[in-house]
């Protein structure tokens, strides 16, 4: 029995969805869309994420990558692969060059495929793997596969003037054999470089081996237990985070090892070079010694020579005056001789007379003494004269004794000496020919002495010259070697400690904002279908609401016949439960498949991945469903509660019709008076159905408001670019210095900037990073403290986002911008603090706050710099403007700076501004699905309301037929209050609009951007606008409806 | 010709598969100036007639002339200027625009016609002068068929036609909406046709068109016809 009453209720209900079939599909399709929507967009950031991870999975991408200004060796690669926590390293190689384009050169990253590892695989779009070391891959979609094929051949250059190819790579000729993407770089961004126009345009992978560096560059890691977790998930990061301190652990002893063994290595070698130095000096001056030594033998022998010469050119001399004076004395000498002998026979004849004399004298005296007879007999006194006159001529007997004999001597001696200097003066005659003869002998020994002599001299001056000169040589030698060493020596004390540096993926530009813009889409998700859910809900009630209505009297029999209150809501349950489950489960099959796949395909412009992964996520569609199937079910339960509380017999009477009521507008007799009759019908008839009224405003409203959210994020975004830009950031470009470089070099760059044509309005500055916060908050921000504040305005332009006051930078305190301001909940005149290099937060005043989109900045004057944080200013970045910020202005400054030390990077603010481009522009597909999707839902409510109006309405429109309103007239009959109530809802979206859109710029916002707050006023207009088209198509379709209404209605009793 | 002719007038219903014939070749006619009511079981095929001369339909075969116009030959506009500017319509349940006040609902009428009758006029002919800024929910059911009347008189019609007027009506209300509808005739010469079932009605016709299984079986003409106050049924 019961089930038998059962059945008929079901088959009531089933007929009644084919009796009804427009209202049913009317349930489906808002449902449907609801649904879809709600599934869609709330899937994307997940199904973005689901793609990104297994294609990272897939090419098993690094997890962490670490790198160290030595490079890395085998020591450091087994140390990463000793930690517990790594699965496998790859060590790697990579290499910036240029790869020229006739005048044209653009930087390529030249990247080794991975090796037995394979991390960081590269997805092989077309041709094959390289297989020979001049084989290489081209990126896909990339720069140089816009004009190379497979087939071709790329050429290398080394990226500065002077440096060799042959250092890093083998070959530099490198053949295309496929195509691939790397999934290291999964934007067209590919980084900064030191050489050419300091961007990395495109990547070349060529096999691993065709590197001759003897380390590697860096190092990819992959660690355990990473694959299985998402990647953008929080357990990942956690691994990724633990992972890293624990890398950093192994990177900082490495690098003190690595610091020792560089130094020990190189102390090594400069006391090998010392000592062959000092060996070197050792052997030199031994050689020289020797060499010395036998030039003093040779001056001594020369000086003996010399000596010897100089005798015997003595001795010639000597003997030359001899012979002279032999010549001379000879003839002298015979003469002298003659005279002498001429004297001394006179001398002999005078003794002689003497001795005849000294005869007589004796004689005389022998006569006195023999006069005196006996000497004894004679008295004393003549005894002693006697005496005396004996001695006396004894004395003289004696004399002439002496004389007779001296005389005879005399003679003897003369005839001696006759005889004796004859001889003499023959031998010396006889001498002086043979010392004649000597001579000439020896005159002719000493001039071949002589000419030996000199020889040897001129020997012996040309050896000295020879040693001086090697001696010099050597000395000089031996102090360039030393100095060096020296030098060297010095050096090592330069020698850094080298520096690890362990990054994971966040430290990869594409990765980040992949996943940046994953989670941009699950802000919006958290929004948007949120609302299109809710709307989807009010008109599902709507409908349901009329349906119970239509059918009250049915209801009423129902229930007489004995059917409980159950038993009538459950014909509607079933009927609208069935219809929202349909469509729920329609739309969010679609759903998950369409803007997963539309979202990401706009994204596909800025990234290269797999084609998204959408799967139909079985716990999204359970729970959708059941929650499109509970709102329904609440809707109907909601339109059934005032019929079931009623009698059977009232539900059968039919519902008295809504009884007219004068409307407050009426009372103003001013307005009213000047209202048309169709005007004040359509007024009256408004305020006639609120409950009516208040749903269509509200979902025209809500269409209007999502349109305009979606309009306004678009403007908010392009705001970051067009304002930041174009507005706030007006200077071109920015070059950044080594500090004490800049400040040694200052000059030598103002003079080569003031060459560099096309440069215009440019000043020093300092930009830091540091980190700043308030009580509530810390964040990193970059630090301006421009040399001349008062100029600023030329390359950045402070003031306030409100009215555009110019906000001056004073010595009064810094300027902070808006988002970092807000985010650490101050205001102007409250105090930050900054962390100085020493880790001490020091307190910094913020005088105003300025508008700002991108990042985050606090601009100090340089005299507040010094106040705060107690040094100096010193400038580290170049601010200016060009002339032609364009490519080739661009590449001009690039090339001229570049090349000089000191200048660590240029940037441009084209290139910043082109990648947000890029994020708008593939937002902009994001924004253009929201509008389709919010004109669909639109176009849905408004035909569903006004078909509600139609149904509600037929008898009244039957009848005015009947009354001979044309169709048109029956249409405007209408479609006035569908105007009315559109424009209402226009203007109530509009003002939704606004709040809807600051709702969703401030969620979706991340950290370091601020969107525009600000709609565009033509993001009004086309909100708005659409939303009158949609009006309008409906309108348009209701009025073939209205042409097809049944006259015969208005004969008709009231059901 | 009379002012209203059918001749032949034939129509099909296709419900599925079977086809009905509403009117199986209807013919009749109505001078100027005569009330008259046409008179039938239910399904006999009276309404269809109502509707093809009030112009809300039209006919599959026969001709059909309205002051010597052939209305049969009206394409879908000119069936709406017909009603509009000839037809003046009373329907069983009124029909009236319940979120208009009296004056309201006949002005709904009048605004689209060329010399309409002044609203207020109209509606103090019908006796509903002291009334006519109430609301349909605040009048009872004679007063509103009597705004429904003066809706149909405000536009001056050739042709007021009446469909049950007095169905959803107790006996004293709607003998006096017929009286109303007599005086209308003999006031304003305009030319009244009434639908009903009630046979009883019929002596106050001047012509009586009899209808049953979608034919005509009979059409007389009553040159005195009985005044409604004298009318029982």
């Amino acid at each position: 029995m019961k089930r038998q009453r059962k059945t008929a209720l079901w088959k009531d209900a089933f007929r009644e969805v084919r009796k009804t079939k427009s209202r049913f599909f009317s349930i489906f399709l808002i449902v449907a869309l609801g649904a879809g929507f709600f599934a869609g967009i709330k899937a994307t950031g997940p199904d973005m994420k689901l793609t990104g991870d297994t294609y990272f999975d897939a090419q098993n991408l690094m997890d962490i990558k670490a790198l160290s200004t030595y490079g890395l060796n085998e020591d450091d690669i087994a140390a990463l692969e000793a930690d517990e926590m790594v699965q496998a390293v790859e060590p790697a190689h990579s290499v910036d060059t240029l790869v020229k384009d006739g005048e044209k050169s653009s930087v390529i990253k030249v990247l080794g495929l991975p090796g037995e590892e394979g991390i960081n695989a590269p997805r092989l779009m077309e041709g094959r793997l390289p297989e020979a070391e001049n084989e290489c891959l081209i990126q896909y979609g990339g720069h140089l596969s816009q004009r190379l094929q497979i087939g071709d051949t790329v050429t290398l250059s080394p990226g500065k003037e002077g440096e060799a190819l042959g250092d890093t790579l083998r070959e530099s000729s490198y053949t295309v054999v496929g195509i691939a993407q790397c999934p290291l770089y999964i934007t067209f961004s590919m980084g900064t470089t030191s050489i050419g126009s300091g961007t990395v345009d495109d990547l070349l992978l060529i096999p691993d081996e065709a590197f001759v560096l003897d380390y590697y560059t860096e190092a990819y890691l992959t660690l355990k237990g990473a694959a299985e977790l998402d990647c953008f998930g929080e357990e990942y990061d956690q691994l990724v985070a633990a992972a890293k301190t624990r890398l950093e652990g192994v990177g900082e002893a490495r690098a003190q090892a690595r610091y020792d063994e560089v130094y020990q290595e190189a102390a090594g070698k400069l006391d090998d070079a010392q000592a062959e130095l000092d060996q070197a000096k050792a052997d030199g001056q031994a050689e020289l010694d020797a060499a010395k030594k036998k030039l003093d033998s040779a001056a001594a022998e020369l000086q003996s020579a010399k000596s010897a010469l100089d005798a015997s050119e003595k001795k010639l001399a000597d003997g030359k005056a001899q012979i002279a004076a032999g010549e001379e004395a000879i003839p002298k000498n015979q003469a002298a001789f003659d005279e002498q002998i001429a004297a001394s026979q006179a001398k002999l004849e005078q003794s002689r007379g003497q001795l005849a004399q000294l005869e007589q004298g004796v004689a005389a005296l022998q006569g006195q003494l023999d006069a005196m007879g006996d000497p004894t007999q004679l008295p004393p006194q003549l005894q002693a004269q006697y005496q005396a006159l004996a001695g006396q001529l004894q004395g003289m007997q004696e004399q002439l004794e002496g004389g007779r004999t001296q005389l005879a001597q005399g003679e003897a001696a003369l005839a001696a000496a006759k005889k004796d200097g004859q001889a003499q003066l023959d031998q010396a005659r006889a001498d002086l020919t043979k010392a004649k003869s000597d001579y000439q002998q020896g005159l002719a020994q000493y001039q071949s002495g002589l000419a030996q002599y000199q020889q040897g001299q001129r020997e012996y001056r040309s050896g000295s010259a020879e040693y001086e000169s090697a001696k010099a040589s050597f000395a000089t030698q031996i102090a360039e070697g030393q100095e060096e060493i020296d030098e060297n020596r010095a050096k090592l004390a330069d020698i850094a400690l080298p520096k690890w540096y362990v990054n994971d993926r966040e430290g990869n530009v594409g990765y980040s904002g992949f996943a940046d813009d994953a989670e941009r889409i699950d802000a919006i998700s958290l929004v948007f279908p949120v609302f299109f859910f809710a709307v989807a809900a009010l008109v599902c009630l709507t409908t349901m609401t009329r349906m119970v209505e239509e059918q009250r009297t049915q209801a009423g029999t129902v229930k007489a016949l004995g059917y409980g209150s159950g038993a009538v809501v459950c014909k509607y349950l079933l009927y609208a439960v069935t219809a929202a489950v349909l469509g729920a489960v329609f739309g969010i099959v679609g759903g998950l498949i369409l803007f997963p796949n539309v979202i990401f395909n706009a994204y596909s412009i800025m990234y290269r991945m797999t084609a998204v992964i959408a799967p139909i996520r079985l716990d999204y569609l359970l729970w959708i469903t059941l929650g499109s199937a509970a709102c329904a079910a609440l809707a109907v339960l909601y339109a059934c509660a005032k019929e079931l509380r009623e009698t059977p017999s009232q539900l059968m009477r039919p519902k008295a019709p809504k009884a007219g009521k004068r409307v407050l507008l009426e009372r103003v007799g001013f307005v009213w008076g000047r209202l048309s009759f169709i005007g004040k019908v359509t007024v009256r008839n408004l305020f006639r159905y609120k409950k009516r009224i208040a749903m269509t405003v509200l979902g025209i409203a809500g269409c209007t408001a999502l349109m305009m959210a979606g309009f306004g994020v678009k403007d908010s975004i392009s705001d970051i670019v067009s304002i930041q830009f174009g507005e706030l950031d007006v200077y071109d470009g920015q070059v950044v210095f080594d500090e004490d470089t800049l400040a040694e070099d200052r000059e030598d760059f103002d003079t080569l900037l003031a060459g560099q044509l096309g440069l215009g309005e440019r000043q020093y500055a300092r930009e830091k990073s540091v980190t700043a916060g308030s009580e509530s908050r810390q964040l990193e921000l970059t630090l301006v403290v421009p040399e001349e504040p008062e100029r600023l305005g030329e390359q950045i332009v402070l003031r306030t986002r409100k009215g555009h006051e110019p906000i001056p930078l004073t010595d009064e305190g810094a300027v902070l911008t808006e988002k970092a301001a807000s985010l650490m909940g101050v205001s102007a005149g409250d105090e930050i603090f900054l962390v100085a290099d020493s880790g001490e937060q020091v307190p910094v005043k913020v005088a105003a706050i300025t508008e700002n989109y991108a990042f985050h900045y606090l601009y100090l004057s340089p005299a507040y710099y010094r106040q705060v944080l107690g040094e100096e200013m010193r400038p580290n970045t170049l601010l200016l403007k060009m002339d032609d910020p364009g490519q080739a202005g661009q590449d001009a400054l690039s090339e001229a700076l570049l090349e000089r030390d000191g200048v660590l990077m240029i940037s441009y603010t084209s290139g910043i501004k082109d990648s947000f481009g890029d994020t708008v522009a593939s937002l902009n597909y994001v924004v253009l699905v929201l509008i389709v999707s919010a004109g669909a839902l639109a176009f849905v409510v408004l035909y569903n309301l006004t078909n509600i109006n139609v149904a509600e309405r037929l008898r009244e429109i039957a009848t005015i037929k009947v009354l001979g309103f044309y169709d048109k007239e029956v249409s405007a009959y209408i479609f006035r209050e569908n105007v009315a109530l559109t424009l209402m809802g226009v203007v109530a979206g509009l003002l939704g609009g606004i709040w809807l859109h600051r709702f969703v710029i401030t969620t979706a916002e991340i950290d370091t951007i601020m969107f525009g707050r600000t709609v565009a006023p033509t993001s009004y207009l086309l909100s708005a606008a659409l939303t009158i088209l949609f009006a309008v198509l409906v309108n348009l379709a209701m009025h073939v409806h209205l042409k097809k209404v049944d006259m015969v209605e208005s004969l008709k009793s009231v059901e | 010709m009379a002012f209203v002719e059918f001749q032949d007038v034939v129509k099909e219903y296709r419900m599925g598969e079977v086809t009905i014939r509403a009117a199986d070749g209807i013919t009749f006619s109505i001078e100027k100036g005569e009330f008259c009511i046409i008179v039938g079981p239910s399904g006999a095929g009276k309404t269809t007639v109502l509707n093809i001369l009030g112009g809300m339909d039209s006919c599959d075969g026969g001709k059909i002339w309205v002051d010597g116009k052939e209305v049969s030959a009206y394409s879908r506009k000119e069936l709406i200027t017909y009603r509009r500017y000839d037809i003046g319509f009373v329907f069983q349940f009124y029909n009236l625009v319940q979120n208009l006040t009296a004056k309201e609902n006949v002005e709904l009428a009048s605004q689209i016609c060329r010399e309409p009758e002044d609203a207020e006029e109209v509606l103090r002919q019908v006796g509903l002068g002291e009334r006519m800024n109430n609301f349909p929910a605040q009048l009872s059911g004679g007063e509103q068929q009597r705004v429904a009347i003066a809706r149909a008189l405000a536009k001056r019609p050739k042709l007021l036609l009446c469909d049950e007027p007095t169905g959803a009506l107790d006996y004293e209300t709607g003998k006096s909406i017929l009286k109303l509808l007599q005086d209308t005739c003999r006031n304003t010469g305009t030319t009244v046709v009434v639908i009903t079932h009630n046979t009883a009605l019929t002596p106050m016709a001047d012509r009586v068109i009899k209808i049953k299984n979608s034919r005509v079986r009979s059409m007389e003409k009553n040159d005195a016809p009985t005044p409604v106050e004298r009318i029982e049924w």
